[in-house]
């Protein structure tokens, strides 16, 4: 990259003497210096692509063209050239602005419009008076071609300055164009700059209504619509999108759209179509029977557009079946085989398929979808095989007849290939909590699976046990098939440590004999891990057994209680949201637009300095996919935990009245990742619910008579501190405990306006997640220019549990950063403190 | 709208770049690559649409290139991939092809169609022929360099073959060759159950039309008299001449704009101006009256004299008319983990037509391939497998499912025929450019369950 980068040098030198010596005709024919010319630009054309800075040229090249002000070709490259540098060397594109203006005033319409388009695009703020008298005239050209670029120039206009399109009175501009234009390019684009406008600033205006409704009236929308087929494909889908927020006033007048619509589903352009259906639905959402015609009507087209060669576009739709179907599933009921997956299909698109198949599934369509899914399960890619299975599983799940279902995916658990025993092992986890009664038919072939050895994936390993606990008392064996999991009971994943305390309980009370011992060294276990959920788990059990054995029956192995229904992965709020923006992005991601939506203002970015090098860059990267990283440990968190608490539940609230129980089961699981660290000695003070539960603690470790890992002794101070990585403080608690302590440490700094800049820079984010690294998480950041301010929080990864709570002001203008720690312990502050300084120096050197 | 419009080449090199909005960073180009090349579910292909730090990319891959865009706003996936498609095909019909090498040469040229195509971020005119008024950089046309190694192969894809630029239609220098190709482009859907049945079938089929008639005058094409139009003509069920497979039926289909139907519901024939470059004049799906092109029957035996062998016996029937042939032809059969090694015997009744096999050991794919096979010939592949462990009778399941790629020039499978192709012009007599029909039937997907 280094000599990549070294190479232009030289390079702009040579370029930079060849167009210097072209601006003299010399002995060359007019011809030859013209052709000369171009392949010069056309090399600075192709540098400027890769990303080298060209913006040095910009005298020659300019003087070079206007030589031979003539060539179009020439012309057209140094526009191009200008347009992309203009915004880094505003002083040197002022002197093009004249010859712009000339070309301007051309009799050509091509190069009037060309013209105005590169002036438009400069993006230049101060050379707005320049632009705006252009644009005016523009939008009133006798050519189309002129007033179509106008009309875009006061959308770009608009993104620079908005105050000035309101000064000259564009946008009224704009309105009548697109109420009385000829052309319909002139009209889409007024469309387009009219529904932008509107989008931008929502709340400037006082009208309740949200703009691009306001502009959809009758009259506009009718004229449009008859009209549409003289639009491009993508002026239609504009108008079709404007269609959308139009209300019609009568049934009579949805009647009258959807005919003259209808043609539009047959359209080759996917686009259109899905347009199309996107009207079609919002305009009979409160007419149900014509609601459930339009569905029927949108079958026929929609499988034309999912079986086409481009996936890209197929995706885009599949997206979309799948939201309907989600919403109304007898749509595409008879229609399984179009959704049957191509063995060439790409693997998001099989995906895609998948889902559909399973949620399409009924009983008069279930045997096909899943003789075919099975046919999947054989597929060379693991990962499509799994899915397969998960499909079966759905449906085992949704569709009442489940007897053969299930029995299809006990076929799976013959199988060799551990991917798939160990996702069927999964999935019958939930059916059996859906259908129990199935269990005498499951079962007995799980001894025979040799899971303990076999599979390695803690989630199935975890099934497994889970089945083996609830269902004990069917399984011959199972003792002798926990036993493996108790003895490596350490070398397991967290989740499935806790599922084998919760099976060796529930086991107990079914077998007490054969189990005693088993319960026994898995409890002891439990209670030594390291992990602060098993701990708990394996205390409560503990204590519940020693108070009352009847108790514990009941609240641990009461009758398996059926789960009427999976919640599933979207609220019904949020599945609503998504399905009003229907036809966006939305659908692809089935989130709603803000979840990913990130609005940045407009060439903010262009007037950032060019990194100049490229290590900041990667640098950033990194970041960002130690990001990504921590969301996905995150969300993973996020799920076993909600796992637990759907056990937990089960388990607890059969008992009758004692719904009690399930409380403490609760705040063991939740809560404990922060506060399941007991804080005993110096520290036992702090927080409400930590004195309970260290007493809590330390009553058991006696009664227990273990050997107690965290006595009564307080630890010797650790000369290294490590920080909590999981540490996670609400901030109502972060502003009391600000409150409450006095500042440990105080110190200001003072730093350069780069570094004011690298720290303020995308949202404050790269600061922040920097900082994330050394686990200094961010509670807070912002701040208006020239004040910002930060709240940061650390947690003792060690015995104490201590809070670092840090502000951070920061003075752009000064450059003065004051750094202020707070904490309780105050031992541990140096080391805090060291770690704190080595990171933000990091972060200060790094930018 | 589109922040940003760019072509990256296969190594992640920025070929064409435009910066409409301003605002999203000009390193989204690596971000995006980066995501792309080391896409973490499935198989490791990024899916068309995904969205890092709150800028979504959509991106499509042709002729080895990737075109993607970026925003942040909520746009319609199907608007912007649609979209980005376009932009293939206008480079198609300008450059003659699309290639990493065919936008390198044509820098230039591409920036200058973008800047009509795309202003600010919104589409503006994508009409091949309404582009040429503001075209004044000629283009360099390059044949791809795989054309002469494998012609047909990916036929599947439309008029190919055919490298040339729509702007050779306004050369007066008498080089100028007036034609226009009308190609019925099939692509076949099929599976067949354990037992030889046909499970599912359908064929996928589009007229595709590239016009290089100077002066667009308008045509006339007429389909099959025979044909019905699902829900078009038969709105109450087909009858039983249709039902019999006397009829060709088509399920559904679509019509390009400019297509003029007047008289198609009374003698099948459209009318149209053909506007410059490439496009589908009709896409249509059916599921009827299908004959399938080739049939294959797969055993798997026990080897009497050895415990840790078994004998896999493809037998492949190719059931199309005599006088055609399929131009390559690929069987695919995936073995499990637990068969070390094969080896083949092959053995043709058409005798003569060049086969091979190969055995792949890291995938366990079994190949077998054909440059060339005629219709009504019959071949045999008898493969020993050498096995891990034991033969079991299970093994039979576990090999397969058998896949067929093909290509077969001159077939249409669903029997769409055009009857005719007139062009009316009728200034001159002596107008008479080359007319090319063509038909291609391909495999999309074929399968044998076993």
């Amino acid at each position: 990259m280094a000599e990549a980068r070294n190479k232009p040098r030289g390079e702009l030198a040579e370029l930079s003497a060849q167009l210097q010596n072209l601006c003299t005709a010399g002995k060359r024919t007019e011809r030859e210096l013209r052709n000369a010319k171009k392949d010069v630009f056309r090399k600075v054309v192709n540098y400027m692509t890769l990303g080298m800075d060209m913006s040095g040229l910009f005298p020659m090249m300019t003087s070079c063209a206007n030589l031979s002000a003539d060539d179009l070709v020439l012309k057209k490259m140094l526009y191009l050239y200008l347009t992309h540098y203009a915004s880094q060397t505003p002083d040197l594109a002022l002197l093009t602005i004249n010859q712009l203006q000339k070309d301007y005033a051309d009799q050509d319409p091509m190069i009037r419009g060309l013209a105005l388009r590169s002036l438009c695009s400069l993006r230049v703020a101060n050379f707005l008076e320049y632009v705006v008298t252009p644009i005016m005239t523009g939008l009133g050209d006798r050519h189309p071609y002129v007033r179509r670029t106008a009309v875009m120039g006061v959308l770009k206009v608009h993104h620079i300055d908005s105050t000035a399109v309101a000064q000259h009175g564009m946008v009224v501009q704009v309105k009548r164009l697109l109420a009385t234009d000829t052309d319909v390019q002139v009209i889409a684009n007024c469309l387009s700059v009219l529904m932008q406008v509107g989008s931008d600033q929502p709340r400037a205006l006082s009208d309740k209504l949200e703009p691009p409704s306001r502009l959809a009236e009758k009259a506009l929308v009718y004229s449009l619509l008859n009209r549409i087929k003289e639009f491009s494909d993508w002026g239609q889908c504009q108008v079709l999108q404007l269609a959308t927020h139009y209300t019609p006033t009568s049934e009579a007048e949805v009647y009258d759209m959807l005919n003259a619509l209808e043609d539009r589903m047959g359209h080759v352009n996917s686009a259109v179509v899905m347009a199309t259906i996107g009207v079609f639905l919002r305009l009979t959402i409160n007419m149900t029977a014509t609601h459930q015609q339009v569905l029927e009507r949108i079958r026929e087209p929609v499988k034309t557009l999912i079986s086409r060669d481009d996936a890209p576009t197929a995706y885009a739709a599949l997206s979309h079946v799948l939201l309907l179907v989600q919403r109304a599933p007898m749509i595409f009921e008879n229609d399984a085989v179009a959704f049957f997956c191509r063995t060439h299909d790409p693997w998001f698109v099989k995906k895609l398929k998948l889902e559909i198949l399973a949620a399409i599934a009924s009983t008069s369509n279930v045997y096909d979808i899943v003789t075919e899914l099975t046919e999947y399960a054989r597929d060379i890619s693991p990962t499509m095989a799994r899915e397969a299975v998960r499909a079966v599983g759905r449906i085992a799940l949704t569709v009442p007849d489940s007897g053969g279902i299930v029995e299809r995916l006990l076929m799976f658990l013959d199988g060799s290939s551990e991917h798939l025993v160990a996702e069927a092992l999964v999935q019958l986890k939930d059916v059996l909590r859906r259908y129990p009664d199935v269990a005498h038919v499951c079962v007995g072939s799980l001894g025979d699976l040799a899971v303990h050895g076999n599979i390695s994936e803690p989630a199935a390993r975890a099934a497994f046990v889970w089945i083996l606990g609830q269902f004990g008392g069917l399984v011959q064996d199972a003792p002798y098939l926990l036993e493996p999991f108790v003895d490596g009971f350490a070398s397991e994943d967290p989740s499935v440590r806790l599922a084998v305390l919760t099976a060796a309980v529930q086991l107990f009370f079914r077998r007490p004999a054969e189990v005693k011992p088993i319960l026994g060294t898995a409890l002891s276990a439990g209670i030594a891990d390291s992990h602060a959920d098993v701990r708990d788990r394996a205390l409560m059990y503990y204590r519940l057994l020693r108070t009352d054995a009847a108790a514990a029956e009941r609240v641990v192995a009461p009758p398996l209680l059926v789960v009427p229904w999976f919640s599933e992965a979207l609220s019904p709020e949020a599945k609503e949201a998504i399905f009003a923006e229907f036809n966006t992005l939305s659908v692809v991601f089935q989130q709603p637009a803000a979840a990913f939506i990130e609005r940045q203002p407009y060439h903010s970015l262009e007037a950032e300095p060019e990194p100049p090098s490229q290590a900041p860059t990667t640098g950033k990267c990194a970041d960002r996919s130690t990001n990504l990283l921590a969301d996905a440990d995150g969300a993973d968190l996020v799920g076993v935990g909600a796992d637990l608490l759907d056990l937990d539940i089960t388990a607890g609230t059969t008992t009758g009245g004692s719904s009690a129980a399930a409380v403490p089961l609760n705040a063991g699981g939740i809560p404990g990742g922060y506060a399941g660290q007991p804080a005993p000695g110096p520290m036992a003070g702090i927080g409400p619910g930590i004195p309970g539960h260290g007493n809590f603690f330390v009553d058991n470790g006696v009664g227990l008579g273990l050997p107690t890992a965290a006595g009564p002794a307080p630890p010797a101070p650790v000369p290294e501190l490590v920080l909590n990585p999981k540490a996670r403080v609400a901030a109502g608690a972060f502003q009391e405990e600000w409150k409450r302590l006095t500042p440990a440490h105080c110190s200001t700094l003072s730093v350069s306006p780069a570094t004011v800049a690298a720290i303020v820079a995308n949202n404050h984010r790269d600061f922040t997640q920097h900082m994330t690294q050394a686990y200094i998480h961010t509670i807070a950041s912002g701040g208006q220019a020239p004040s910002f301010r930060y709240y940061f929080y650390g947690q003792n990864a060690g015995q104490s549990a201590a809070l670092y709570l840090v502000e951070l002001l920061l003075r752009s203008d000064t450059g003065n950063m004051q750094v202020t720690v707070k904490t309780a312990d105050t031992a541990s502050l140096p080391a805090f403190l060291e770690l704190w300084n080595a990171c933000l120096t990091g972060f200060l050197v790094m930018s | 709208m589109i922040s940003q419009f760019y072509i990256l080449s296969s190594r992640g090199d920025v070929i064409i770049r435009k910066d409409y909005l301003g605002d999203v960073p000009r390193t989204s180009s690596e971000t995006f690559f980066r995501n792309a090349k080391f896409w973490k579910e499935g198989d490791g292909e990024a899916p068309p649409v995904f969205n890092v730090d709150g800028v979504t990319y959509l991106h499509i891959k042709e002729g080895g290139v990737q075109l993607v865009a970026t925003t942040r706003t909520n746009l319609s996936p199907s608007f912007v991939l649609e979209f980005l498609r376009r932009i293939c095909t206008i480079v198609k019909d300008y450059c003659g092809f699309l290639s990493e090498d065919a936008i390198r040469k044509n820098v230039v040229l591409i920036y200058e169609l973008l800047d009509e195509v795309v202003d600010y971020g919104f589409p503006q005119s994508t009409a091949t022929e309404a582009l040429k008024q503001f075209v004044v950089n000629e283009p360099i046309v390059v044949p791809p360099a795989f054309y002469q190694a494998k012609p047909l192969f990916s036929l599947s894809k439309g008029p190919t073959g055919v490298f040339k630029s729509v702007l050779e239609t306004s050369r007066t220098d008498g080089k100028r060759r007036d034609e226009i190709f009308v190609d019925v482009v099939e692509r076949i859907t099929c599976t067949f159950n354990a037992s030889g049945f046909i499970a599912s079938a359908q064929v996928d089929g589009a007229v595709q039309i590239k016009s290089y008639l100077a002066g667009n005058p308008p045509i006339k094409i007429k389909l099959n008299d025979d044909l019905l139009i699902g829900k078009r003509d038969t709105p109450y069920g087909l009858d039983r001449a249709a039902e019999r497979g006397h009829m060709v039926v088509l399920d559904d289909c679509n019509f390009h704009e400019v297509a003029n139907l007047e008289n198609f519901d009374v003698d099948r024939t459209i009318s149209l101006v053909p506007p410059d470059g490439e496009f589908a004049l009709m896409n249509y799906r059916t599921t009827h009256g299908f004959k399938p092109p080739f049939r294959l029957h797969a055993t798997v035996d026990a080897d009497p004299n050895s415990e840790y062998k078994a004998l896999l016996t493809l037998r492949l029937w190719c059931e199309i008319p005599a006088e055609k042939a399929s131009s390559g032809l690929e069987v695919e059969v995936p073995t499990p983990r637990w068969v070390q090694r094969v080896h083949c015997d092959l053995d043709g009744a058409g005798g003569g037509a060049a086969q091979n096999w190969d055995f792949n050991e890291k995938t366990h794919l079994l190949r077998w391939r054909f440059k060339r096979c005629p219709g009504g010939s019959e071949f045999t592949l008898r493969a020993r497998l050498t096995l891990e462990k034991p033969y079991v009778p299970s093994l039979r399941s576990e090999v397969g499912p058998v896949n067929l790629r093909f290509t077969i020039p001159m077939y249409s499978a669903s029997r769409i025929m055009l009857k005719y192709l007139q062009i009316l012009k009728k200034a001159d007599k002596n107008y008479n450019p080359y007319r090319w029909v063509r038909y291609v039937t391909a495999s999309n997907s074929y399968t044998f369950r076993t």
